[in-house]
Parts: C-alpha cells; structure tokens; sequence
C-alpha cells in the first residue's frame, strides 16, 4: 500500500470517529487540529484503526504518538 | 494549584487536557475548593505538583489499556480478588491509583454528576437523632466520609475498609480536612462480613465497590440485614468502565437495578452520567462507560 493510498483510508477512520466529514490529515496533523481529539476518542480511533488494518499498536506506542505521521509509519511498518 | 496541575498535564499530554479541559467546563465553586483541599493534602504529604501529575497521568493510562482491552474483549481482564491483590500490594501502583481516583472524584464530569446525588442524599438524611449512625463501606479515599460528617449531624460515623493502607489513608484525609478534633468517628480496618454492627445504622454509604468484588449481591444482602426500614441507603457502581482492579463487569444499568431487586432493595433515587457527555442510549449501544449511583431504602416485608 502508497502512503497515499493510506492516506485515504485514514482520513476515512478519522472522519467515522469524529464524525465529521470535513477532516483531511496530513503526516503533522495531532490532536490539537480536531477539536474532538481527547485522551478517550483516541481510544476509539485506536480501536478502529486496528480493525481497519488488521494489525495492533503497542502500549507504548498509544501514549507515546505525537502526530498522525507516526501513526502512519506504525501501520506501514505493520502491514 | 488546579491551574498549575493543567498546565503540566498540557505539557505532558495534550489528550488528556482536552479531556480535563471539556470535563471541567461546569465544574461549581464548592467543588472546585473540594478539589484544592485534596490538592493541599497531597502536597502535606510530601507529594510536588509535578508528582501528582505524573501519578495521575499514570492513572490514566491504565485507564487507557484497560479500555482498549475491553473494547477488544468485552471483558475486564481480571475476574478474581486473588487476581487482583497483587495489585493491592503494589506500592507504585497503589500511590498513582489512590492520587488519580481521589482526583477524578472532582476532576471527571461524571463523577461530579453522582457527588451531586450524593449531597441530595445527605440532604434528605441529616440525622439528626441523638443516637444517630452514618455507616460507609469502603470509604476509600474519604471524600463522601468527610463531606457527610461536615453536612449531617450523626451522633457516629463508622467507616469499614478491608485494606490497612486504604483505611490509613482515610483517617489521615479525615483530620486534614476537618482541621478539628472530633471524637464521633472510627475507621476499621476489618472485612464488612466479619464485622458484627452494634446498632443499625441511618445512613449506608458503599461508594464504588460493587465493580471491585466477585459476588456483589452478597454485600447487598448484608445491607439488606443490618438495615431498618428507615435506613437509607447510597450506593454507586459503574457499567462496562474496565479499570485494573474492576472485576464484575455489569453490562447495563438494569443488571445493577435487578441485583438491587434481589437483595429487596426498593430504589427512591438515581444518576447516571456517560463519559464524555455521551447519551446513556448511546454510551449503552458502544459499551463505552457509565457511572451510576442509586438512593435506596429497604424494601417493605409484604412488597
């Protein structure tokens, strides 16, 4: 998969969880960029982008990611 | 000290205060002096303003994989006391868990919304009876024990606590938030079922214990029997909230009222609360947490 083609598919895991459709993520987006981003819908949008993926973050990774770049090498690396 | 603790959080975890931040947003003036007096008692024991945001950040995430292990399972992890007493005997785990539940107490919307039926509670039962008692099982971090002795009027408090450390740390919360010396109160440190109870009390609190036993309707039951017919009753419980030493898991708010059912306890009150403001229908549908907290009174013989 294209970081591109990932791209799309993230953009639709965060549209669903925050419910909003206007979301566009970029490798710099973090959650002072969506308003809806606290520590409780990142679980939501862990949780859903496991499944979407098929693939698991560690504990570490959960707390520790700054932005949605890092996301996006987590599951490149994963797939 | 509330305004220094946010901002470390922003520093550390900007998540975490977007959450605190929507959490906070009608909080009242009494809560939030409630909320610095318990931010006074950690720094009387020794604890910096650093420390006691990095044990609640530790708190919360242990929150955050217990969820995602629910999410993933639809299980606690955990389903036995055995299971979890090695938790119980973990000094770090026990100093990060007691500091960031006594701050959610305040800090969390949801756990405001069930303080807030608790003061009604207390409001309808001062007590006050010369001979008069106010019974808490599992008084835990002491706030509803010290906010029930500074608003009613018992001639006794009793609280029961089956763990020395927790039953240690109440009684030093108690008397750095009285600041005065009374003599009408006692924390055990013994086991509810083993306790033989002089005289029945007015008033039973049991905050947050249901979800941390294996048999719930047990303790229930010993309610039931050490109640008279005026006795009312505070109890609040928690429905598909994973936290590490959570073991019985109630799957909706009717579990908890049929358990109530079966221990012929009549409910006159309640509250419930999602997280995140979430709708109960919706919060029910995604199994994402509730707290709930029931005013009860002993169901009648012919009901």
């Amino acid at each position: 998969m294209t970081r591109e083609e990932l791209y799309e598919r993230l953009n639709n895991v965060f549209r669903d969880v925050f419910d909003d459709s206007s979301i566009t993520i970029n490798d710099k987006t973090t959650a002072a960029d969506i308003e809806k981003w606290d520590s409780l819908e990142h679980i939501n949008l862990i949780v859903t982008m496991q499944k979407e993926f098929g693939m698991k973050f560690k504990m570490g990774e959960v707390r520790t990611m700054k932005n949605v770049g890092e996301m996006a090498d987590i599951i490149i690396a994963r797939i | 000290m509330l305004k220094a603790f946010l901002s470390l959080i922003e520093s550390k975890s900007l998540m975490q205060f977007k959450y605190l931040s929507k959490s906070l947003i009608d909080i009242t003036i009494d809560e939030k002096d409630k909320l610095e007096n318990l931010f006074e008692f950690l720094a009387h024991k020794g604890n910096t303003i650093d420390t006691i945001a990095m044990q609640y950040l530790k708190f919360t995430d242990y929150f955050l994989e217990e969820q995602m292990f629910f999410v993933l399972n639809r299980r606690y992890r955990y389903s036995t006391s055995d299971e979890i007493s090695k938790l119980y005997n973990n000094r770090e785990f026990m100093n990060n868990y007691t500091i960031g539940l006594g701050l959610s107490s305040y800090l969390w919307h949801t756990h405001r919304v069930l303080m807030k039926l608790f003061n009604k509670f207390l409001s309808e039962i001062r007590g006050e009876r010369r001979h008069s008692l106010y019974f808490e099982i599992g008084p835990g971090h002491g706030e509803h024990f010290v906010t029930a002795m500074r608003n009613t009027n018992f001639s006794k408090y009793i609280g029961i606590d089956i763990s020395e450390t927790s039953a240690e740390r109440t009684k030093e919360f108690i008397k750095w938030s009285l600041k005065e010396n009374r003599q009408d109160w006692e924390i055990l440190n013994k086991d509810f079922f083993d306790y033989e109870i002089s005289d029945k009390p007015n008033a039973i609190v049991m905050g947050e214990v249901l979800e941390h036993v294996e048999n719930p309707l047990s303790f229930l039951n010993k309610i039931y029997d050490i109640s008279t017919n005026d006795t009312r009753i505070y109890i609040s419980t928690a429905v598909n909230a994973p936290q590490l030493d959570h073991i019985y898991l109630f799957n909706d708010i009717d579990e908890v009222k049929n358990m109530f059912k079966k221990a012929k306890l009549e409910i006159i009150d309640m509250a419930a609360e999602a997280s995140n403001f979430a709708s109960i229908e919706k919060a029910l549908q995604k199994k994402t947490a509730i707290v709930v907290a029931f005013i009860l009174k002993k169901q009648l013989e012919n009901n």
